[in-house]
């Protein structure tokens, strides 16, 4: 096996791990984090903290006995939790989790695949989620559940629209849809205003894209305020509500997953990705000429990454247990007349600011 | 209808609400008291006046019910049963005393209805049985949780 | 017609009527205890003070009579203070057992006090006790309770006829009790306790059983004889607690004998029949209604019948039967009393209420055209239609079958039972006496699988109708 073969094993094995290791650890955040945003004390019982209530929630996952209802379209219905999952591994793919190294005379770069259609292949991927979505609500056979599917398909459709158009800006400023090469630029110098270097993150130069991009992220992932299709006070658990035990858990992870893509994705875009985080630079200068030197920059830079997404993984639950779910009409009137005309203009903008030379 | 309220665009715009809603509930997070109680371990103090699981006053092992069945009458949920009788140390004691658990609301109307002081709510609220469970009158006689 | 002012209000009134009643057709109460329109006036509760312009003190209301131009207060500071004073004596020495007492509820002492009476008392001296004597089986005697107001005295005397309850001693230590402590001798005791306006009184057969204000109360009449008593039938729960007399100027005055107060014992008789019974191999076998029917109707259409009413059914129960005999050719005679066929031989049994008919309605069934029962007519089988109360004749018959209400004692001769309702559990007219039409109104649910004459009747000539019918 070759060295890049074995390599890219290594890689895909990491994205997985850290994927499926994300699911009970956000299980744990999410209750433990609800709770304490809530004034209460949340699982406490199984180890400490009630560490252990994530082991004891997926145990029971496990073993609960899986019993399809009598009226659902068995193939559909046992096919569309893996609909769901698959894509939300699959995104993950193009997202760089570090910078590169020079190995042996050939590049290793940090990221399972750096495709030349980059973020367009993400969000292509992530838009088959939904049909996991629509064909579990169908074939639960279920009015709640077609109701959910039906919302989701709504949305999903809607919302891609703006989620595209709010990061045609940061193409035009970076000039590429290699996420490899949008994190890579990132690390320049926007302006340095008192020695303080603030860096070119997309943040900085795309503020208003950012805001679209972080809403429509949201609707995308099905997260409060935009979890019409679960929608627990009014279509009761919405497409899953027909699911039990492990197919259950599927959806769950479905929807974890994606929250780790879609801050994957916020992190890349406009947080500089793997770029360190202050202080980090001067921790990895400090090995600077040593032997490991490249790797340990290499995993400050993991490090780095990891953080911000998992800021951004918990600015989900955050929001999630402050906001208050939308209306559907309202997230219509949301996504089609706010947020697609200023991304549109964003991107008018952001373009004449280029013709213009500031960017 | 709604009375539009004219708002400006920076409200029109919600972040900062939302932004101010994101810091309240980080507070609470950081700082805030936790208002959960660990059941088992901990236990709320009720007030002396709390009304729980019932009891019939006894004084010397004789009971201070006279059967005069006032509690029967205002009970709103129906669920007091009393059949009167005779004996010796007693003109008029309750032959049969129940009180169906199950139905009743924990009003506290008999305690206050009772002429003789004999019903009493308790302060004892864990009460949950395995099964459906009417009071007996032996049951009502033992001297748990008595109030002062 | 003369006529007298009572808080402002002019009210006529005919010579020699007393201020009570004039006050009350004037919509005024005055508040009483040994005052009862039935008894002679005594005057002795001081309780219905009023004010009479131009007499220098309070007077009794009972006592005074109305007089032309009369002004009369009753609401005066002056009334008001002495019937709070009247009611601060009374209450000296009244036990506060209210939990205990069975007359609490409809106890005139507690409503007057609570009407009229002060919060507070005074009095903080020992209460005086008695030892009771033993009243008989109808009424239980508790002197701590009396207020001697002496209505139970006047009733034995004017009312029984019988002067058995008297008041020995005097002052604080005044006793109401028989002569010599003898049990009581009249058959009309139960009023004592319906007059007695405490608990001093009481019932024994009530005695515990209920609180007053818990029973529901159906206005009905008493099928105990002819007379035709106007009754309450009081009752909670499906259950029969106990009858007591109403007013009716006409019949009963006030009054009721014990005979009738307690009849209604019967209809909750452990042993009563409330399922079909056949007799098999000499035991009586419950059956289903189905089965029951079936051998019923074979009876009537195989053999000679003939029918026999009680003449405690009610009128429409009797033409109904009589109806169904009409189409099928069948005689129908009654029963009720024995020696008592007609109304010829229906008289008074004593001077004060009871009839020598014990069924309620034989002059029904005689306005009806049904004749007594002869025995001459000799029939394979007799159906006897019963109410509960009428009794049995011999019968001479090879076969008797009984439909209505029986206990386990009369079901000795029969060979099928069919439940029927007794008088508490049934609407009717009973025709008494002296003629009145009188209605007897459904006051409980029968128990068990008790079915009404017609619909017994109606299950006899329709085979069909019985197959969706009967569970």
């Amino acid at each position: 096996m070759s060295f890049e073969m074995s390599f890219m094993m290594i890689k895909i094995a990491v994205v997985l791990a850290g994927l499926l290791a994300v699911v009970p650890i956000m299980l744990f955040v999410e209750r433990r984090g609800s709770a304490l945003l809530q004034n209460r004390l949340g699982p406490n019982r199984m180890g400490p903290f009630g560490m252990f209530q994530a082991a004891c929630d997926v145990l029971k996952f496990i073993f609960k006995e899986d019993s399809p209802p009598g009226h659902v379209n068995k193939f559909y219905y046992s096919l569309a939790p893996w609909l769901a999952v698959i894509p939300a591994f699959m995104t993950f793919a193009v997202i760089p989790f570090a910078g590169s190294m020079s190995w042996n005379g050939s590049e290793a770069i940090f990221q399972v695949a750096n495709l030349d259609v980059g973020i367009l292949y993400c969000f292509s991927v992530a838009s088959l989620g939904v049909y996991g979505i629509i064909m579990a609500g169908w074939a639960s056979n279920n009015k709640y559940s077609l109701l959910g599917s039906l919302r989701s398909s709504a949305q999903m459709i809607s919302y891609e629209l703006t989620l595209g158009l709010s990061i045609v800006g940061i193409i035009m400023v970076f000039q590429s849809v290699k996420l490899g090469d949008i994190t890579a630029a990132q690390g320049e110098t926007l302006v340095s205003i008192a020695g303080l270097d603030i860096p070119k993150w997309g943040i900085f130069i795309q503020p208003v894209g950012f805001i679209i991009f972080l809403i429509s992220v949201f609707a995308e992932t099905n997260r409060l305020p935009f979890d019409l299709p679960e929608g627990e006070s009014e279509l009761i658990a919405g497409y899953h509500l027909e699911y039990g035990s492990m197919r259950f858990a599927l959806f769950m992870m479905a929807e974890f997953i994606n929250m780790a893509v879609a801050s994957g994705l916020i992190t890349s875009l406009f947080f500089g990705g793997w770029q360190l985080l202050p202080g980090f630079g001067w921790l990895a200068g400090q090995f600077a000429g040593t032997e490991h030197a490249q790797l340990i920059l290499v995993f400050f830079q993991g490090v780095s990454f990891v953080i911000k997404v998992a800021f951004w993984m918990w600015f989900f639950v955050w929001v999630r247990w402050t906001l208050p779910r939308f209306r559907f009409d309202q997230l219509m009137k949301l996504g089609w007349k706010v947020l697609f005309p200023i991304a549109l203009i964003n991107v008018f903008v952001t373009g004449l600011l280029i013709y213009k030379g500031v960017l | 209808m709604l009375a539009q309220r004219k708002t400006g665009f920076l409200n029109r715009l919600y972040l900062i609400e939302i932004i101010q809603g994101l810091l309240i509930t980080i507070r609470n997070f950081f700082f805030h008291k936790k208002v959960t109680l660990k059941f088992p371990e901990e236990r709320r103090e009720y007030s002396s006046r709390f009304r729980g699981q019932h009891y019939i006053k006894a004084v010397n092992e004789i009971e201070n019910c006279t059967a005069c069945m006032l509690c029967p009458t205002v009970c709103p949920a129906e669920c007091i049963h009393i059949e009167a009788g005779e004996r010796e140390d007693k003109e008029k004691y309750p032959v049969k005393f129940e009180i169906d658990v199950l139905r009743c609301c924990f009003c506290g109307m008999c305690e206050e209805a009772c002429p003789k002081d004999a019903i009493k709510l308790s302060n004892i609220y864990e009460m949950s049985q395995e099964h459906r469970s009417v009071y007996s009158k032996d049951f009502l006689m033992e001297q748990r949780g008595n109030k002062s | 017609m003369p006529k007298c002012t009572i808080d402002g209000k002019e009210v006529e009134f005919t010579a020699g009527e007393n201020l009570i009643k004039v006050a009350a057709r004037a919509g005024v109460e005055i508040p009483v205890f040994c005052y009862h329109p039935g008894l002679s006036v005594v005057a002795q509760c001081r309780m219905c003070y009023v004010e009479v312009e131009k007499m220098p003190k309070l007077q009794t209301a009972c006592s005074t009579m109305a007089g032309e131009g009369m002004v009369v207060k009753t609401n005066s500071e002056n009334v008001i203070k002495g019937r709070a004073g009247t009611m601060e004596f009374l209450l000296l020495n009244h036990p506060l057992d209210c939990p205990i007492c069975d007359k609490s509820g409809e106890c005139d002492l507690q409503n007057n006090s609570f009407g009229y009476g002060n919060a507070t008392m005074r009095h903080s001296e020992e209460r005086r006790t008695f030892v009771d004597v033993d009243m008989g089986p109808v009424i239980e005697k508790n002197m701590n309770r009396c207020i001697h107001c002496t209505r139970c005295i006047r009733f034995g005397d004017e009312i029984a006829g019988i002067h058995e309850m008297v008041a020995v001693q005097r002052g604080n230590n005044i006793d109401i009790t028989t002569i010599d402590g003898k049990q009581l001798q009249t058959e009309y005791a139960g009023n004592y306790s319906d007059i007695c306006p405490t608990g001093s009184l009481t019932l024994k057969d009530f005695r515990f059983r209920k609180r007053a204000w818990m029973l529901k109360k159906t206005a009905s009449v008493c099928e105990g004889c002819s007379k035709g008593c106007n009754i309450e039938v009081q009752h909670e729960g499906n259950v029969v607690y106990r009858c007591v007399p109403i007013e009716n100027q006409q019949i009963n005055k006030f009054w009721m004998c014990d005979e009738g107060r307690f009849n209604y014992r019967y209809t909750q008789d452990p042993t009563r029949v409330l399922e079909p019974m056949k007799r098999d191999a000499g035991e009586l076998i419950k059956a289903s209604w189905d089965s029951a029917m079936e051998s019923f109707r074979a009876e009537i259409s195989a053999s000679k019948v003939s029918f026999l009413v009680g003449t405690d059914l009610t009128l429409e129960e009797m033409a109904t039967i009589k109806e169904f005999a009409g189409l099928s050719k069948i005689t129908v005679e009654h029963f009720g009393t024995q020696g008592v066929e007609s109304t010829a031989q229906d008289g008074p049994q004593d001077t004060i209420l009871k009839m020598k008919s014990k069924t309620s309605n034989l002059n029904g069934a005689e306005k009806l055209g049904i004749p007594a029962y002869s025995g001459k007519s000799s029939t394979d089988t007799v159906i006897v239609f019963r109410g509960g109360r009428a009794v049995l004749p011999a019968i001479k018959a090879k076969k008797v079958i009984g439909v209505g209400v029986f206990l386990a004692a009369d079901t000795a001769g029969l060979s099928l039972v069919l439940p029927g309702f007794s008088f508490t559990e049934k609407d009717g007219t009973v025709i008494n006496h002296m003629g009145i039409e009188q209605k007897l109104r459904r006051a409980v649910l029968p128990g068990g699988r008790c079915k009404a004459f017609s619909e017994v009747l109606m299950l006899a000539m329709n085979k069909k109708a019985l197959a969706g019918a009967v569970s």
